[in-house]
């Protein structure tokens, strides 16, 4: 290999953990928030909104700057990937931690502070994203491809969780059988709709650092 | 990828065109532009047609095989 087909390598491998990394934290922000709402009785679902609104906010501005600066800006649709795995993360990490607590209503349909949260967390996913709104009209065709291939993983993704949670809810033993009643069921549902997700936007984003960064 | 183009000398010896305006002439975006010049992209024959038009030009004069000629077709299992 030759020097500068290296560093590329490496320019390239840094992106990739980049992406992980970030997908990791996000996960890991909903889950703190979660443990925080579990110990302090709070709706803190309204601090991961504004969370993710700021970061937007930031997101933006750092984007410009990079434009302004040298143009390595990362494309429109590759700008509203981002925004969408950073949304889709902080509410599967948020789910994640409530489905290991029996403690949290998710598990028993009674009482409304995880409701609550959660559906501060869509709406703060639903403003960040109207910052982007603009981004979303402007695509060409080489975003549709990795788009295409993206949501080829997504579903492939969709269809091997239903087929694990489906067999492991089949085949639970019958004094297990009541903790997966259809409210616990229905919420890791729709968990699993958010991980298949989750990996379409980070299999994009992925796409996007292989093809920004491959070697030549 | 086996195919390279001129697409960035074209575009300095139409004026210095930058990447943003040759981009919005041909609808599509800045870095899609990028990867085209650094290889990383084949276009469509529609975009390829469409950069041949800014230019005025052939396709060949605007792409090219990197080898000099066109390389085997790659063999696929066909079951």
């Amino acid at each position: 290999m030759s020097g500068i087909t290296d560093v590329m390598g490496v320019l390239e491998h840094s992106r990739l953990i980049k992406v992980i990394g970030f997908l990791l934290a996000s996960i890991g922000f909903g889950a703190l928030l979660a443990w925080a709402g579990l110990v302090t009785g709070c709706a803190v679902g309204w601090i991961g909104a504004l969370t993710l609104i700021g970061w937007a906010l930031l997101a933006r501005r750092h984007w410009q700057t990079l434009y302004e600066r040298n143009g390595t800006e990362p494309g429109a649709p590759e700008r509203v990937t981002w925004q969408r795995l950073a949304g889709y993360s902080l509410i599967f990490g948020h789910m994640a931690f409530s489905y290991f607590n029996p403690q949290i209503d998710l598990h028993v349909g009674s009482g409304n502070y995880l409701a609550i949260d959660n559906w501060a967390l869509i709406l703060g996913l639903v403003v960040s994203a109207m910052l982007f709104r603009a981004d979303r009209r402007e695509r060409d065709e080489r975003d549709d491809q990795i788009s295409a291939l993206a949501t080829l993983w997504g579903y492939r993704s969709l269809i091997v969780l239903l087929v694990i949670l489906l067999t492991f809810i089949g085949y639970l033993p019958p004094d297990l059988q009541s903790i997966f009643n259809h409210f616990v069921i229905g919420n890791l549902m729709v968990g699993t709709i958010l991980l298949s997700l989750i990996t379409r936007q980070a299999v994009e984003l992925l796409l996007y650092a292989r093809d920004s960064l491959r070697p030549l | 990828m086996n195919i390279g183009t001129h697409l960035r000398r074209l575009r300095f010896e139409h004026g210095e065109m930058t990447q943003e305006a040759l981009a919005k002439s041909v609808g599509i975006t800045r870095q899609t532009i990028i990867a085209l010049e650094t290889g990383r992209y084949a276009p469509s024959l529609e975009l390829a047609m469409r950069l041949a038009g800014v230019f005025g030009c052939k396709l060949d004069d605007l792409f090219f095989w990197k080898d000099g000629h066109v390389p085997p077709v790659p063999q696929k299992d066909g079951r």
